[in-house]
């Protein structure tokens, strides 16, 4: 758990600079879970904020075991209620902006400008194909990718049985397996 | 579900730890007998990585930090007094095992005697360790974190005068875990 129950701690008696720690430290898997599930920037904000402040707000009910896997599990409550009310993913065609930004951040120092734009396009096939999966497919692959959360806690945090994760993870593995084979072997090496 | 779906389970099971022991093994050597289950193998590790390396870091907006560590710093005295009392009434209980095994080991040594400190410990918390466990640890309030210090300091004196060797290292080991539990 690298020490975030002292972290907690330090935050239970004031120091809020120690409960930054963590938000920064689990940013990554978090929100990139949070996007894969939404695909737009300014609502992924909204739900990643959401996550943390119901958290804080409950940190009392939290029972030490793993403060990550207790973020996911509301994330996944909060993307459920979600979706309930709203209307379905926007397509990553839709979103320039973040396109942009994904392009800059991906896009290579040292490449040369056919290099990076290679580069550029395998990546965002990639992402782009994770996109497309369904979105219970999406979440298992998401979890156990992003933020190598154990199949266990999967099941756990979505309320399914163990074989049902793994059988999201599989249709997923296959799904992109087929549609990326050039793409992953290229990068793969 | 046919047999070499079962297997894709075993492997994405076994990288993500959940495999036990038995089935590992069962694993590793059906790997070593079937090439095409370590051509899958290989094949997921590639699509992990391809996957992880195409993920960009992407950074959240200094809006949404700053919203989150206002609702912080609004929300910190309110767990803080909701925390404390379930805090220690959990570090205490744990301390007061600590001393007990502690105890336990030092009335177990083959030379020399008992020290009163450890027995005195031993004793007081005996008596009221079992009584309503949860309600007693409930009513304690901050105070009682200096008698826990006290508490750890003094074991952890006595740990150093009366012990050595794997006595010494087994007595250390409970100390600490009192103070992370």
């Amino acid at each position: 758990m690298n020490g975030e129950k002292a972290f907690l701690d330090r935050y239970r008696r004031g120091d809020v600079a120690a409960l930054e720690v963590l938000v920064e430290r689990y940013r990554r898997p978090l929100f990139g879970f949070i996007l894969r599930m939404i695909d737009a920037r300014e609502e992924a904000e909204d739900v990643y904020q959401e996550v943390w402040i119901r958290a804080i707000r409950h940190l009392d009910r939290f029972d030490s075991r793993k403060l990550l896997s207790w973020l996911f599990r509301i994330a996944h409550n909060v993307l459920i209620d979600r979706s309930r009310r709203r209307r379905p993913d926007v397509s990553l065609q839709d979103e320039t902006g973040d396109r942009r930004s994904r392009e800059e951040a991906v896009a290579t120092p040292h490449a040369t400008p056919l290099e990076a734009a290679a580069a550029v396009d395998i990546q965002e096939r990639i992402q782009a194909a994770v996109q497309r999966l369904p979105a219970d497919q999406r979440s298992v692959f998401s979890m156990r990718m992003d933020a190598e959360l154990s199949f266990k806690e999967i099941a756990r945090i979505q309320d399914i049985p163990l074989n049902t994760a793994l059988a999201r993870m599989r249709y997923a593995v296959e799904k992109l397996r087929h549609e990326l084979q050039d793409e992953y072997r290229a990068l793969g090496k | 579900m046919n047999k070499m779906d079962r297997w894709i389970d075993e492997l994405l099971l076994d990288q993500a730890g959940d495999l036990s022991c038995w089935r590992r093994w069962r694993l590793r050597w059906a790997l070593r007998r079937e090439p095409h289950l370590r051509a899958e193998q290989q094949s997921l590790r590639e699509l992990q990585i391809a996957v992880r390396d195409s993920d960009a870091d992407r950074p959240v907006s200094s809006t949404c930090r700053d919203r989150i560590r206002t609702v912080a710093e609004e929300c910190v005295p309110q767990i803080g007094q909701r925390d404390v009392q379930s805090v220690h009434a959990w570090t205490y209980a744990a301390a007061a095992v600590v001393v007990l095994l502690a105890s336990v080991v030092l009335m177990q040594r083959p030379n020399g005697p008992v020290p009163q400190t450890a027995i005195d410990h031993g004793q007081a918390l005996v008596e009221w360790v079992p009584v309503e466990w949860d309600a007693i640890f409930m009513e304690l309030v901050w105070d009682t974190h200096e008698q826990l210090q006290s508490l750890h300091a003094d074991l952890e004196t006595l740990v150093v005068r009366e012990m050595d060797g794997a006595e010494e290292e087994l007595a250390r080991e409970l100390i600490e875990l009192g103070k992370t539990i």
